[in-house]
Order: C-alpha cells, then structure tokens, then sequence
C-alpha cells in the first residue's frame, strides 16, 4: 500500500514529464496542449482550493483565536466575490473595479511608498551594523551612484560634463554589471530548472510525495 | 528476574529496591516482588497468580469466603504441616485448618466435623485424663528439665499447665503470629513419630505400675519427686484401681485383662510429657519410642506387658547390679562410656529385643552419668549400666565363653534359689513396692502345686505362657535356678519374711519376665511355628542348655542365644533358633530404616555394618511381632484406650495410617539436626552418639523412677488441678516453649510492614491484603548524587550551541540597538524628508529641471518595434499591480495611444486579476482574454496560439468567441507591462518559444536591469523603462507635449531619488567613518 501510495504519483509525474519534453521537441502540439489544458485546469482547481483553504484558515483563527485580521480577511474576500456575484447578475455596476481602484490602489501604492521609507532609513542607518564589509561598502556605492546618476541625468541641476559623465558610469554599470549579474542569475535559474526537470523526471525528488 | 531496574526515563540500571533513578532522578517502577503464599516464589508486583504454582498472589476482598478455598488445605493430606501465615498475611490463623489429621480423620470417620474451635477442644483429651502428677517440673530430673542449658534440647517449661498440656496435643492453632510456629513443631512430626508418641506415653503410664523396686536409693529417689506415693496396697483391688486411676487407664487395665494393671505412672507421664514439650514433641518420641519401645509391645497382650514390666522391674534392681558388680571381674567387662558398644545406633542391630533394649539403656544411661555424675542418679545409671553391659556381653563377646556368674546360674542349688526368692520378695515387700496381689496368687498357686504350674492357678499372663506346652515347667526346677541366681547376687535374705512365699513369688516375678521374652517370640514368629516360638522364647531364658527340658536353664540361654554350637541337643527343648530370635532384629532394623530420620538411619546403618563386620549376627528372615508392631500404623498404642476418650481415640486413628505416608514426613528443621548441632557445629558422621543428644537422653533407670502414682482420689486429682497454674492467654503460652536458640536461628523472619492505605489506583482494592515492604515505607533519603561527567564532545557541541545563541542575539540585539538609537526624532525626520521631497517634487516639477536629453537604446528598439508593426493586432499583456501603477500607469496610456495612432488592433489580457482590474480601468472597449491562469503554462498555450500552432478556439480550458480567437492567430506583437521579474521573464521566454513573436516591455525603472539581458538576446524587442524612459519616449519619439502629470511624478521620483542619494551618503559617512576609525585604533 505504501509503494503504491508513493509509486503511483511518481509514476505520472516521470510519465507526464517525459510527454511534455517530447511535445516540446517533436511537433506534437496537440499532445502539447492537452497536457498545458489540464495543467491549466489544475491550477485554477488549485487556485480555487487555495481561496477555500484560506477562508478556512482564517474561520479558524476567528474562532478559536479571534484574530481581527482574519475576520477582516474574510468579509473582504466574501465582499468582492459577493460584488462579483452581483456584477455578474447586473445587480451592481463596476462593483469589483471600484474597490479595485478605491481600495487596492492606495493600499498598494502606500506599501510601495512604505517600501521606500523603509529602504531610505535602513540606508542610512546601514553603516551601523556591526556586519560592515566590502559588500555592504559595494552595495552602498552602487547606490549612492545609481540614485546620484539617475538624478543628474534627468535634471539640468549639474553641467553637462558631469552629466555625460553619470550617463556613462549609469551606462558602465548597467550594461556590465548588472547586466553580467542578471545573466548570471539567469543561467544558474536555467540551471537550477535543468537539474530539476531532470530529477523530477528520474524521480529522484518528488514534492507531489511531500 | 532482573537484578537491576532498568530506568524508564534514561535507561539507566539501578539497585534492587530503588524508588528514584540514581542517574536522572526519575521516580522507577516497584522493584518489590510479591511473595506466593502458596510457594513462596517471589514475583512482580504486576502479577495476580503465581508463575510457580498458580495460586492467587493478591487476595480478593471481595469474596472472603472464597479465599480459604482457593488455599491448599494444610491438612488434607497425610502430612503435618506446620501453621503458617503467608508473608504479608494478617489476622489470626484459621485453628480448624490446622486440626490435627489424626483429628480430623477420627472426626470424619465418625461422621463429624469439626466446625468449631469449641469442638476441636471437646476432642482434645483431657488434663484431667492424662494430666501430670507434678504440678510443676521442679521434681524431674535436670535432663527432664534442662531450660537453663543452652546446649541441652529439653528445655521443659518449669510449670506445667493444662493450657501447656493442650498446647502440646493441639498444634498451636490460634498463633497471633509466627512465632507460634516454634511451638507448633508437634504438629510437624511425622504421624507415626506421634503415633508412638501416643503410644510410648500411654504405654509407659500402663507398664510402669510395677516398676517399684525394693532399692532404697530408688525409692528415696522416687519419695524425693513424688510426695505422694501410691500405696501398694491400694493396687491390691482392681476396683480401687479403677477408682483411683482415671478412666481411660482403667479401661486400658480391663481390656487387657491384666490383673497386674496399676495406675499409670504419672510421674514418667509427667516426664515424659515434659519431655516431650521440651522436645517439641519430637526429640522424645523417638526416645520414648527406644527406650519404652518395649511399649511398642501390644498392651492387649498381657503376657508382653507383664513381661515388659517384670523385665523393667529386674532391671532396675540394684541388687542384680551389685551382684554384677562384685563379679565385674569376673564377669563381662564393662564398656567404657567412648566404647562403640554404647552406642545408640546399636540398638537396632542387637540379636535380640532384650540386648538391644539393654544396650539402648546401657546407652542412655552412660549419657546421663556424664550429665549428672555429681547426682545421686548417677547410682541409678551404674546399675542400670551394668545390667545392660552383662545384658549384651553374650552378643559381643565371643560365644564359646560363659560367664562366671552365669555359671552360677546353672550350677546353683535349687533350695538356695527358693531361698534367695524368698529373701529377694521379702525385701521387695518391705519396700511396700512390690505388688503384694502377684506376689499372694504365684506364692498360692505353687503352694498348691509343687511340681507343675498348672495353667488354672497360673495368673492369666502365666496361664497364656502355659498354655504353650513348652512353657510347662515345674516350680522346683524353676526355684532351683533361680537360686544359683540369687545366690551368686549375694542377696541377703530380709528377716522376717515368710521363705516360702517369698521364694515362690520371687520366682514367679522371675519368671514372668522371662516367660515373656517368650510371649514375644511368640509374637514374632507366630503361632504356627510353634516350635519356633519355643525355641525363640526359651532362648531368652539363661541357662537352658544345662537341662533342655527344665525352664531353669532359659536364663542362662538368654544369654548364651549368642552362640549357636550351644544349640540343645534335644528337639523338645525351647532353646532351638536364636538366630531367628535376631532375625527379628534384623527385620525391626530394616522397618525402621524407614521411618527414622535420615540421621538416626545412617546411624543404624554404620551399626548394621559393624555388627556385619564382626560376623556374630545371624540373620534371620521373619520378624518379630512385637517389633512389627514398632513400625508405624501397625503400633498398638492406644488399642486398648478406646473406652478413654479423646487420647485413645485420636492414637487408634495412628494405626489406620499408611505405612508409606510416614516416611517423608519429618520436619525440615530435623532433619538438619544431624547435620547441625544445637551449637551450630556440624555433626561428625559417626556411629557415636553424639554429644548433645547423648545429654539429652535419659536413663532408663530415671524414667522408671518417674513411673509414679497417680492420685487415689478424685479429691487429690481435684487438688492436683486446682493446683495448676491458671491458663495463660495464648500469647504468654507461646512463649513457654523453649525453643533453642540455634532453631530459633533456623526460623526465617517474616517481613512485617505497616500496612500502606491504597486509596486510590488499581490497587485500591487489596487494601491491607499485601503488605508493603519496609523499604517502601521508609523514608527514602536520597544520597549523595554521582557526579555527572561531561564527555569532551558534549562540551564542545554546548559551547557551539552558547556561541549561536549568542550571535544570534547580538545580531536580534543589533536591530534592537538601531531601533533603540533611531529614535522617533530621526524616525519622523527621515519620514518628513521624504514626504517633503514627494511633495516637493510634485508641487515643483521644476525644482530639479527634469529634462530628459538623451533616448537610450533600447528605448528606441521599443518605439522602432511598434511602429513596425502599426496596423497589427498588438496583443496587451498588463501584468502590474496597483503599487507599481504611478510609474506603468503613464506607459500605458502611452502606448495605447501609440497603438490607436497606429491603427493598431490592440487584445489585452493579464495573468494577475489586478492586472485584469487596470484593463477594465484604462481598456475599457478594448477585446479582452481576461485572465489567463497558468503563468508560464498559460503563456506557452498562448504562444502557440499566437505562433498558429493551435487554431486559438479554446484557451486555458476557455472557448473563445470567433473574433477573437482569429484576432489572436494575427497578433503580431506582444506589449508587456509588469514590474515584477517573474512575469517579465514568463513573457519573455514562454511567448516567444514557439516563433518569432516580437515582445516589447514596458517595465519599472528598477526592473531594467532584469529586462537589459533578454534585449541582447533579442527575447525583448524593446523595452521602456521607468518615468525617465516614459518622458523621453513621449518627448522625443513621439514629439508630443510632455504630459504634466508625467513630468509632476517624475519631478518628485527624482527628488526624492536625491534625497536617498544623499541620506545614503550622509548614512555611510556618519557611521562608516567613525567605524573604520574605531578599527584603525583597536589594530
């Protein structure tokens, strides 16, 4: 019972791995697509799972703790779908957009702003931290430039040698570093995806068995 | 079982009886172990039933009646045990369940049952039957009475009660605790040890009337402990007797039909008695046994009780121990007490019932000369001593050498004979101990009969022995050797004395006696060997072989049965087979080869093999009645008590018992006696006896002595009573006992315990059944605790451990430190700072002169991109979030101006639903795929629905409507909007998987980074990024008027880009330098 409780899932997953890969490198799109179909109707089952599965963490923190923020969790999520319902039967009109715009907008734009409080202080405070080295020197640097290049560069605050002058470190440090880090970032992800698909396909790491 | 407990916690071994782990302290299960009452097997305390023997190991509460079933009865079998509690067991013992099984066995043949304690004391015998003369045991003799002497096994009571007597009847059946277990020791002898208890008791108070003897020094010696000495006279008629003797000695007297019957000797009774409770009823018996084990003589037969008194009366007299001791020169030389000869272990092996009887005397009276030489008993042992030693001289000596006195025996003149008869009656009538009645009826009975004792005027134990032909004998011829007897004793005759009668009742006493040892030949061989008998009886007789046909030469055969050239040569003659007069001798040794101890065997067997060694033993193969009847279940004790009551029923249910069942029934604790001394020595294995019991035994001069006078009136046996102590309670009498200490030593202790009130658990329910242990009551002092070592790995791995938590509080303690020394001044600083500057750059687009100079490159490719495909269905991916809004907001409207300017077909469609809310915001009217779930899934559905692979008509589990599925298959570029990486990345690589689908993305200025690669690997066909790009795109490629708006967030990003810039450099010069400075100082 147990090599069959661990067996079966491994056995599809190597199976509907092996059949993806050849759709990928023969032409079978039709293969392709009937595999992508229930991967998308899995995911949105899922998705549909998640939402009951939330609403049911959180009932349980209402009850048994009751914890506000899941109460609040809870009426908003049933509001909105609610508010679906309700777009959906023409009851109400635009009643998703509107708290959309009027509610999760502002929220998301003042946690952005937020963000950027937060990362102003710990700017400056960065130095006070006992973990001081060449990385923090480095990250500090970048910044400070970034933020003094980009600012010279669209202003007319300095002349225009020294603005040509941001405009090419900004440049340097684009096209070079960042550019050199986010391929390599890329690389060791297409990597990293390579080895996965791999083991998954050999069945050596299973998360479905988890 | 384990030897240690085994710590549930650390697993740890710990001691036995252990209540806390020595190494953690935690509390370890109960190593105490529940002892079976049954087997005494100990076993854990988890259990109810023995794993021996099954039984019950908790007591049940709840069904009391039930428990003494489920107990193995201590009395149905044939075995005595002795009453003991179970450890751990309180409350009294049950005494029915110790009932006696001779006692229980009676009561059930009777078709009774003994329901009671009352009805077992209604069934034991009386004190007023068998009671003591004495009052107390200050008169008996010290090895009677010996308590003070550690070493001496009697130990009697110096009081005797009728609680103590019923004590020793009755196996202490009420003990309040175990120590009345000691005491209990009758009621663990074997059955036939108690039958001849029974037996040699009741047998001496039957035979011992006549054991008055005309020698002052006894007589003083019996005047001296008795104070009240029946009158001879008052045995002159039998109804007197029966009036002054009790009841059951009366009854026993008439069923015997011996008219010599006289009131039991209670002072040997009382003797014995004492004995027998020193002994515990069980050193005695044997004793009792050997040296009355003539009482194992059947009393019914009158010839073998006469017989054994007359005997017992000779040999007590002093005047045959001066004759032997003027002729111990001559005679048989005496053996000296460390001789073997004096031996106990002889007994069994001597020839005949008389040497051995003799020699056991002869034994126990050098014992008890060594004991008490400085006592005028002592006198008492020589003579008795001598007597034996000329007794067994002929059996150990060699046979062709006669004795000098006994020649004189056969040489003497028959009218010094009648003479010394004569003398010797007269001086026994003096002493007033010589039974006047016997001595008037043989004394007229000759008168009448000069030559022939006719069987008519013979009394009856005569008239038995002359009712066997061989036994005719003629008075004169009797007379005539008697007097070479006497005269060799040198006897003065007693003046004044008619010589007549004396003479005549001298040799019939004489004769009785030796007639008797005829009765038991008799016996022995039985009535169909006549001739057997005769020779066997006569055998006993001295002299014999001088004249076969005269009885005046039995005695001297007696003594000369040892020799067997000296058979007569005449058929008729009595003396025929003394070997098999030892035959039976052999034969009682075997019988009691089984039901000794093994001690008392081995010693039997060491004397069987050294009388074989010596070759003067013919054996014979049948064996005498009278010795038969020694052996167990077949003894005649108590058959003729049976009108007695209680006592003579109790020992008539020893005879009913089986030979077989007796054998293995001799307690434990004697057993080890011949192994341990009462001073704890090992006894030496040897034929001698030993020491401590050599001490112990009495003499049989002594135990005549004791044969006393019981009261002559019911008045005296009242005094008597109401003499006696007052019964003592229970416990006061379980402590007269003496028990030696070294048994004492033997008795395992009994755990006593408070008992623990189990009120709660599963226990709660054997309440005070199960005694707890002391080591569980105990106050548990906890010692010293061991000292825990650390192992050097342990220690390295705490100190890592401590290291980590400490970092990790310092760094925890780092954040604090910042939180601490920002405080809300700085907080709300930085706050204002930036909020001034979001402000600021919005009130003041100018304030920075934001203006955008130079297109960057991929801007352009963005910008060439649209533009080349202008009038194609441009597919509209929005994939941002309202927080990235002020920034991709602005690209948005932008471009689908650009789009619409371009004429453009324009679908969007989002993988987020907040990017399907800013398409329902800003795309109102524009053909919409919603969401398309999936992520890159999703997205490698579309691209190849978008690279013509599918034909568009569903997607993602969607069907799309006509229109739009076509306007999908034409799409001829894809603009993403996003901020987030993920996203950027799914379109960039999923999208474009399937062909050349050309993508621009419209991305936040801090996602350009990310975008900058995919441009290089031409994945990105273009890319705007941030507001900067956004202004310089709408400025400069699309020549428009720069959107206020545009320009206000701008103006404001810049600005507070600037104040970030600052605050960072201002931070890391603040707080970097004075650090680097601090680290400059410390190297």
């Amino acid at each position: 019972m147990q090599t069959i409780k661990r067996g079966l899932p491994l056995a599809i997953a190597i199976a509907f791995g092996l059949l993806t890969l050849i759709g990928l490198l023969l032409p079978l799109p039709d293969l392709t697509d009937l595999i992508l179909g229930w991967v998308g109707m899995l995911a949105a089952v899922a998705m549909v799972l998640g939402v009951l599965n939330l609403l049911a963490v959180h009932t349980q923190r209402v009850t048994a703790e009751n914890n506000l923020y899941s109460l609040v969790l809870i009426i908003s999520v049933l509001a909105v779908w609610g508010l679906a319902v309700t777009d959906a039967l023409a009851i109400t009109t635009d009643g998703v957009a509107n708290v959309f715009n009027w509610v999760q907008v502002p929220l998301e734009a003042a946690l952005a702003s937020l963000m950027a409080f937060f990362l102003l202080f710990l700017g400056f405070h960065m130095f006070k931290s006992h973990r001081r080295n060449i990385g923090l020197v480095l990250f500090w640097l970048t910044a400070t430039l970034i933020l003094f290049s980009t600012v010279f560069i669209n202003t007319a605050i300095m002349p225009s040698s020294i603005r040509n002058l941001f405009i090419q470190i900004q440049e340097i440090i684009n096209s070079y570093i960042v550019i050199a880090g986010i391929r390599g970032l890329l690389i060791g992800i297409a990597l990293g995806v390579i080895t996965m698909s791999l083991r998954l396909l050999l069945g050596l790491d299973q998360p479905y068995n988890k | 079982m384990s030897k240690t407990i085994t710590c549930p916690n650390c697993q740890a071994a710990n001691t036995p009886g252990s209540k806390f782990c020595n190494n953690c302290g935690n509390r370890l299960p109960p190593s105490t172990s529940l002892i079976c009452p049954n087997c005494n097997t100990p076993n854990p305390r988890d259990r109810f039933y023995c794993d021996n023997c099954g039984s019950r190991l908790v007591k049940d509460q709840k069904e009391p009646a039930q428990e003494p079933e489920e107990k193995p009865s201590l009395n149905t079998g044939s075995f005595f045990s002795l009453p003991a509690r179970p450890p751990g067991q309180t409350g009294d013992l049950d005494p029915l369940q110790i009932v006696p099984d001779w006692l229980r066995k009676q009561a059930e043949e009777a078709g009774e049952d003994i329901d009671s304690e009352e009805d077992l004391r209604l069934r034991m015998p009386k004190i007023e039957e068998i009671g003591p003369l004495e009052k107390t045991t200050d008169d008996l003799p010290d090895w009677l009475v010996d308590e003070e002497d550690s070493d001496a096994i009697i130990g009697s009571p110096r009081v005797i009660t009728t609680e103590h007597y019923m004590n020793l009847v009755d196996p202490p059946a009420k003990e309040a605790d175990a120590e009345l277990d000691q005491v209990a020791d009758t009621a663990d002898l074997p059955d036939w040890l108690n039958n001849l208890t029974e037996a040699g008791e009741v047998d001496e108070v039957t035979h011992s009337d006549d054991l008055s003897t005309p020698d002052d020094a006894l007589n003083e010696w019996l005047e001296s402990i008795s104070g009240d000495e029946p009158e001879s006279d008052d045995l002159a008629d039998p109804q007197e007797d029966e009036e002054i003797t009790t009841d059951w000695l009366f009854n026993a007297a008439v069923e015997t039909s011996e008219p010599e019957t006289t009131p039991p000797d209670t002072d040997s009774l009382s003797g014995l008695e004492a004995d027998d409770e020193a002994l515990g009823g069980e050193m005695f018996d044997w004793l009792a046994e050997n040296l009355v084990d003539t009482g194992s003589l059947d009393p019914l037969d009158p010839s073998v009780v006469s017989d054994f008194e007359v005997t017992r009366s000779e040999t007590d007299d002093d005047w045959l121990a001066d004759f032997n001791a003027e002729d111990e020169d001559e005679a048989l030389a005496l053996p000296d007490d460390d001789d073997d000869s004096g031996d106990l272990a002889d007994w069994p092996t001597d020839k005949d019932f008389g040497e051995t009887d003799l020699s056991s005397l002869a034994d126990l009276t050098d014992a008890v000369a060594q004991q008490d030489m400085q006592t005028e008993d002592a006198e008492l042992a020589d003579w008795i001593s001598e007597i034996t030693d000329q007794e067994e001289a002929p059996a150990a000596d060699t046979p062709d050498v006669q004795p000098d006195w006994m020649a004189e025996f056969t040489t003497a003149d028959s009218e010094t004979f009648a003479e010394e008869i004569e003398s010797k009656l007269e001086a026994l009538e003096e002493d007033g101990l010589t039974d006047p009645i016997l001595a008037a009826d043989v004394l007229a009975d000759l008168a009448e009969d000069d030559t022939a004792v006719s069987p008519e005027s013979l009394p009856d134990w005569l008239s038995d022995l002359g009712s066997d032909e061989t036994l005719v004998v003629e008075t004169d011829e009797r007379a005539d050797g008697f007097t070479d007897l006497f005269a060799a004793a040198d006897e003065p005759p007693l003046a004044g004395e008619d010589e007549s009668d004396l003479d005549v009742d001298t040799a019939v006493a004489e004769t009785d006696w030796l007639t008797e040892m005829v009765r038991m030949g008799d016996d022995a061989f039985g009535a169909d060997d006549a001739e057997e008998v005769e020779g066997t009886a006569v055998a006993a007789e001295p002299d014999l072989a001088a004249s076969p046909d005269s009885i005046t030469a039995e005695p001297a055969d007696l003594f000369a049965a040892d020799w067997p050239e000296e058979e007569p040569e005449d058929e008729d003659t009595i003396l025929e087979s003394p070997s098999d007069w030892m035959a039976g001798d052999t034969m009682l040794a075997e019988a009691l080869d089984e039901e000794m101890p093994d001690w008392l065997d081995e010693l039997g067997t060491a004397a069987d093999t050294a009388a074989e060694e010596e070759a003067a033993i013919p054996t014979g193969e049948s064996l005498p009645a009278w010795i038969a009847k020694m052996k167990p279940g077949s003894g005649f004790s108590g058959a003729g008590l049976s009108d007695t009551g209680g006592l003579s029923e109790l020992t008539d249910s020893y005879t009913d018992l089986a030979d077989d069942t007796v054998a293995t029934e001799l307690p434990d604790w004697l057993e080890d006696v011949d192994e341990i001394g009462p001073s704890g020595d090992l006894v030496e294995e040897s034929t001698d006896i030993p020491e401590w019991l050599a001490d112990s035994i009495p003499a049989d001069a002594e135990l005549s002595s004791l044969s006393g006078k019981l009261p002559e009136s019911d008045d005296e046996w009242l005094e008597i009573l109401q003499g006696l102590p007052p019964a003592l309670p229970i416990e006061e009498r379980v402590f007269q006992a003496d028990v030696p200490d070294w048994i004492m030593a033997l008795k395992p202790t009994e755990i006593v315990a408070e008992p623990v009130i189990q009120e709660g658990g599963p226990l709660s329910g054997i309440r005070d059944v199960i005694g707890i242990e002391t080591a569980v009551t105990e106050t548990q002092v906890n010692g010293s605790t061991p000292a825990f070592t650390v192992s050097p790995e342990q220690t390295a791995q705490a100190t890592l451990l401590k290291q980590l938590t400490l970092a990790d509080k310092a760094s925890t303690q780092a954040f604090a430190r910042i939180d601490t020394s920002s405080n809300g001044l700085v907080r709300m600083l930085l706050a204002g700072l930036l909020l001034a500057a979001i402000v600021l750059g919005l009130l003041q687009p100018n304030l920075l002169r934001v203006t955008p100079n130079q297109v960057p490159a991929h801007l352009s490719l963005g910008y060439d991109t649209i533009e080349s495909f202008a009038g194609e269905p441009v597919l509209l991916a929005v994939e941002y979030t309202p927080a990235m809004a002020g920034e991709l907001d602005a690209q948005l409207e932008m471009l689908l101006t650009q789009l619409a300017d371009n004429g453009s077909p324009v679908i969007t469609v989002s993988q987020s639903a907040a990017g399907t809310a800013v398409i329902e915001k800003y795309a109102t009217d524009i053909p919409t795929l919603g969401l398309l779930p999936g992520q890159a899934v999703g997205l490698r559905q579309l691209g190849d629905c978008l690279a013509g692979k599918t034909d568009c008509t569903t997607l993602a589990g969607r069907t799309l409507t006509g229109s739009l599925s076509q306007s999908l298959g034409d799409v001829a570029l894809v603009i993403v909007l996003t901020g987030e990486r993920d996203s950027l990345v799914d379109w960039a690589e999923q999208a474009t998987l399937s062909g050349e689908i050309p993508v621009v993305a419209g991305v936040t200025q801090s996602l350009v980074p990310v975008a900058l690669p995919y441009l290089d690997t031409e994945q990105l066909w273009g890319m705007i990024g941030g507001l900067p790009d956004t202004a310089v795109y709408q400025q400069q490629l699309l020549n428009q008027t720069p959107d206020a708006a545009i320009m206000r967030q701008l103006s404001a990003q810049t600005l507070t880009q600037l104040l970030a810039a600052v605050l960072l450099l201002a931070g890391g010069l603040i707080f970097g330098i004075p650090h680097l400075l601090q680290r400059d100082g410390e190297s």
